[in-house]
């Protein structure tokens, strides 16, 4: 059961982070992980077959779904920029293209719905995010903060009904600042992704 | 079947529950109403009865605020929304009473009071987009019952206009009731409004004049026409009616600001929500591997649950954006100006209290 720790002290996440790719993980590679860890699988049950053994191993999980797991997983960690916003009360990243993940600091929250059921809690080191969809797709993110405040991992499961294992997927973000990129975008409710140039610095 | 979907998913949603606080959200309202819904019987929208013109006495009647049905110090998002509803729905069955053509002034107000002969008082039970769930009371100005119901609206399509002829029953209702009354009653009910004011602001002059019982009242004495202590509360009822109108233009400024996304919401919540539905059915009646992959039913999950949530936390940060922070009231009277600070209910006592020491000052100090 998640606990939230009141007296560790949160650090402070707040600011712009961009995927670092270099140091990211690559769902692909994942996915390759998984389809060798099936064959492993198949093999040794044909093995066991051959020997006339019942096989003892953990289930397999179907091909099509673990598939569907690895592409959802490529979907969900696509947000390539966050914008995370934190106070002694609650931090809440904002993500490209995607809803907010939001949190309060002070205990474990859950918000049920009929598309689907949210909860976050802060365990003393991380911050997690579980987002449970009705035909029982679970997306876990867990948010830590590198010592020097540089860098900010998200690591996300996937996991569904029929598949054996999770999908992993390790993101590194680093920090950047908006306002050197010379321009800015926003999300907005009617328009969608609205971009503008940044005003250029008048002379002296 | 798709039992081994469905059981995990019941599961996992209820230990999600169980795990955390369990805020109480419009969309977990919403999946409590899913149950409930299928036995409720939802009200249908009725025309509104429009008047050439409206018909004497005119009855001034007050809408307050709306009990949001959150305690005061939730902070939530989803307590934000319900308290910008409080106030827009009022303002809501505002405008279906003036449209109506029946009445005569009808003004909101933060909190019940004897400035108007009838007040209408309601809270909001369940309000997720969808459904809508209110619980109205209605009382005259002496606290006698008129009438008491509660209204259930589930939305239709997502084209209407989520509260498009809503409060057109209520309406109806309140004008059915005072029709009801003959003459005599009516204006009784108009001077027993009159006196029931003056009694709260001077009740050593006014009390003793209408006698009271459980659920009924009878006038038993009138003040004297050239009372000038009359004149002096008249003044200050009118003071307060300014307070109401201060109301009015903030309740527009802020329709006019936070109402289409609003809508947007309820329109968005609906359509996720009858999209939920028919996916529900088709994956009900799917059989084996037909139909769509896997990856393409996760995928239209998740999409439905990113494009639902964006909306929420569109009208999540408005909605607290707006909440809490009511803007100071300056109100200017004859020859003084007023700044009212704090929420809407507090800047009205506040109102009141220095209407009642005018009051005082001009009648000799005298304590009531």
């Amino acid at each position: 059961m998640p606990t939230s720790h009141h007296d560790s002290p949160v650090p402070d996440l707040s600011g712009h982070w961009e995927v670092d790719y270099a140091r990211s993980d690559s769902v692909q590679t994942q996915l390759n992980a998984s389809f060798r860890e099936v064959q492993r699988e198949l093999r040794r049950r044909r093995q066991a077959a051959e020997r006339g053994a019942s096989y003892q191993g953990p289930p397999m999980g179907d091909l099509d779904t673990l598939v569907a797991v690895a592409k959802m997983a490529e979907l969900v960690t696509e947000p390539e920029l966050l914008e995370v916003y934190q106070d002694v009360r609650r931090v809440r990243i904002e993500r490209e293209n995607s809803f907010a993940l939001s949190c309060e600091l002070t205990g474990a929250q859950s918000v049920p719905s009929l598309l689907g059921a949210e909860q976050c809690w802060w365990d003393g080191n991380q911050l997690h995010f579980r987002v449970l969809l009705p035909d029982g797709v679970l997306i876990k993110h867990r948010f830590v903060r590198s010592a020097d405040g540089l860098s900010l991992s998200q690591r996300t499961a996937l996991t569904a009904p029929g598949v054996a294992r999770d999908m992993e997927v390790v993101r590194i973000f680093s920090r950047y600042d908006p306002t050197e990129r010379g321009y800015r975008c926003t999300e907005t409710l009617t328009r969608g992704r609205v971009c503008t140039t940044e005003q250029a610095a008048p002379y002296e | 079947m798709n039992d081994w979907r469905v059981l995990p998913r019941l599961l996992l949603l209820a230990s999600f529950c169980a795990l955390g606080s369990c805020a109480s959200s419009p969309s977990d309202v919403a999946s409590t109403e899913l149950q409930e819904g299928s036995t409720r019987v939802w009200d249908t929208v009725e025309p509104l009865m429009i008047a050439a013109a409206p018909t004497m006495p005119l009855l001034d009647i007050a809408v307050e605020l709306f009990d949001p049905g959150v305690s005061g110090e939730d902070r939530s998002p989803v307590a934000a929304v319900r308290r910008l509803e409080s106030q827009l729905l009022a303002g809501e069955l505002r405008e279906t009473l003036v449209r109506s053509n029946q009445w005569g002034v009808v003004r909101l107000v933060p909190t019940a009071s004897s400035l108007t002969p009838v007040s209408i008082r309601a809270g909001i039970a369940v309000s997720d987009g969808r459904d809508l769930i209110l619980d109205v009371v209605v009382k005259d100005a002496m606290g006698a019952l008129w009438f008491e119901y509660t209204m259930a609206y589930r939305q239709q399509s997502a084209g209407d206009n989520a509260l498009d002829g809503i409060f057109n029953a209520l309406a109806n209702r309140l004008l059915s009731v005072w029709q009801d009354k003959d003459r005599d009653e009516q204006y009784a009910l108009l001077q027993g409004a009159e006196i029931a004011y003056a009694e709260a602001l001077a009740p050593e002059a006014f009390s003793g004049m209408i006698q009271r019982s459980e659920n009924d009242w009878q006038i038993v004495r009138l003040p004297a026409d050239d009372d000038p202590m009359l004149a002096r509360i008249e003044r200050i009822r009118n003071q307060e009616y300014l307070f109401c109108d201060t109301i009015d233009e903030q309740y527009v400024d802020m329709v006019d600001r936070v109402g289409p996304t609003y809508r947007l919401w309820r329109s968005a919540t609906l359509e996720q929500t009858e999209w939920l539905e028919r996916y529900q059915r088709r994956a009900a009646a799917r059989t084996g591997s037909a139909g769509d992959s896997e990856f393409t039913r996760m995928q239209a999950e998740y999409a439905a649950y990113r494009s639902f949530r964006i909306q929420e936390q569109a009208l999540f940060e408005l909605a607290e954006a707006f909440d809490g922070e009511a803007r100071p009231t300056v109100i200017r009277t004859q020859d003084q100006v007023f700044r009212l600070e704090g929420t809407l209910e507090s800047q009205y006592d506040t109102w009141r209290d220095l209407l009642r020491d005018i009051y005082l000052i001009e009648t000799g100090g005298q304590t009531p």
